[in-house]
């Protein structure tokens, strides 16, 4: 008994050890997996104590009695496979679902195919100035073609490359999800989504040599949407 | 000079009150067309005419269209009605609105008005 202790101690302080590395490596570098990892071995001390305990059902003790076996081996299974799940909805589901509800029109540009021919530019119809990227597409609004030149609009285009092209939208979501299950990471998810969105601007300013272009792009939205 | 629905601030802004004189009677115009022109007139941002014509779309006084352009897409808007027909409209809707909110008053007032004239 001892043993299993003391082989439990030791397993905890390891995982709760890779945890953390997991998570200060996750704040340098970005990266999905390493948020998933984090979670792994932030969840598998309680998984492991959970799976060791054990009860018997005693229904001489009242009208409702409640086993805590059963409820930790219901939460073993629940805790790994509502992260498998949030993953398999929020990251290919969900997005299906938005980008057939958004009717977007599909758009030939050369600026883009230039990068990747497998990044797809779509047109949403609205007048407010949009742009995003869902995995390997890239969504801008009527409204912003309208309002910006066409280096501003490249500018643009180029940050959502960016983003298209180091999977963005898997670290985004991977940082969402986190926040969701790890207090610890909760303190670091608007951090994490900050360091994209400026390595995105910093490779339009390299490609373009200049940040005139985005900076007066974002100064366009923002007068639009001041008004 | 003639008062017309488009010169009441409290109908129109002056700039809507612009950018509907420049479409009417039937023409079709992108957001940076009527911006070159407007800027003629007036100090103007490129993104104030952009944010009131989709708000004169909202209010269902221009239409507008997607057309090709410029390594991608724009809008191309055209005003639903012709000055007198917007101007009838609005008057329709006053009244109407006025009616519905004062009730009888309202009406004994028109009544007594145009008996006056």
């Amino acid at each position: 008994m001892n043993l299993i202790n003391e082989l439990f101690i030791n397993a905890f302080i390891i995982c709760a050890t890779l945890s953390v590395v997991c998570f200060y490596f996750w704040t340098k570098t970005n990266k999905a997996f390493l948020v998933y990892a984090h979670l792994a071995f932030l969840f598998a001390p309680a998984l492991i104590l959970l799976r060791d305990i054990s009860c018997e059902m005693n229904l001489l003790d009242g009208l409702i009695a409640f086993c805590s076996a059963v409820i930790s081996k219901a939460m073993i299974y629940l805790i790994p496979s509502s992260i498998i799940l949030s993953f398999i909805i929020g990251y290919f589901i969900i997005p299906k679902l938005y980008i057939k509800g958004l009717k977007a029109k599909h758009i030939k540009n050369s600026f883009i195919t230039n990068y990747s021919k497998n990044i797809k530019l779509f047109a949403i119809n609205k007048a407010k100035p949009l742009a995003f990227s869902i995995k390997n597409t890239i969504f801008v609004s009527v409204g912003l073609f309208d309002i910006l030149t066409k280096k501003e609009l490249n500018a643009v285009l180029l940050h959502e490359i960016y983003h298209v092209l180091n999977k963005s939208s898997l670290n985004k979501f991977s940082t969402f999800l986190a926040r969701f299950f790890s207090p610890i990471a909760a303190f670091h998810a608007k951090k994490a989504l900050s360091f994209e969105e400026n390595k995105a601007d910093a490779f339009a300013i390299k490609i373009q040599k200049t940040k005139k272009h985005l900076n007066s792009a974002k100064q366009k939205i923002k007068e639009y949407y001041k008004n | 000079m003639k008062q017309t629905l488009t010169n009441f601030p409290s109908f129109l802004s002056p700039l809507e009150g612009d950018i509907l004189k420049m479409l009417w009677p039937d023409k079709k115009l992108k957001v940076r067309q009527l911006y070159e022109k407007l800027k003629l007139k007036r100090k103007v941002a490129l993104s104030s005419i952009a944010v009131l014509l989709d708000r004169l779309h909202e209010k269902n006084i221009v239409g507008r269209t997607i057309e090709n352009g410029r390594g991608g897409v724009c809008y191309v808007y055209f005003p639903k009605k012709d000055k007198n027909g917007f101007e009838k409209n609005l008057v329709e809707n006053t009244v109407n609105k006025l009616i519905e909110k004062f009730g009888s008053n309202a009406v004994a007032y028109f009544q007594e008005r145009f008996s006056r004239k």
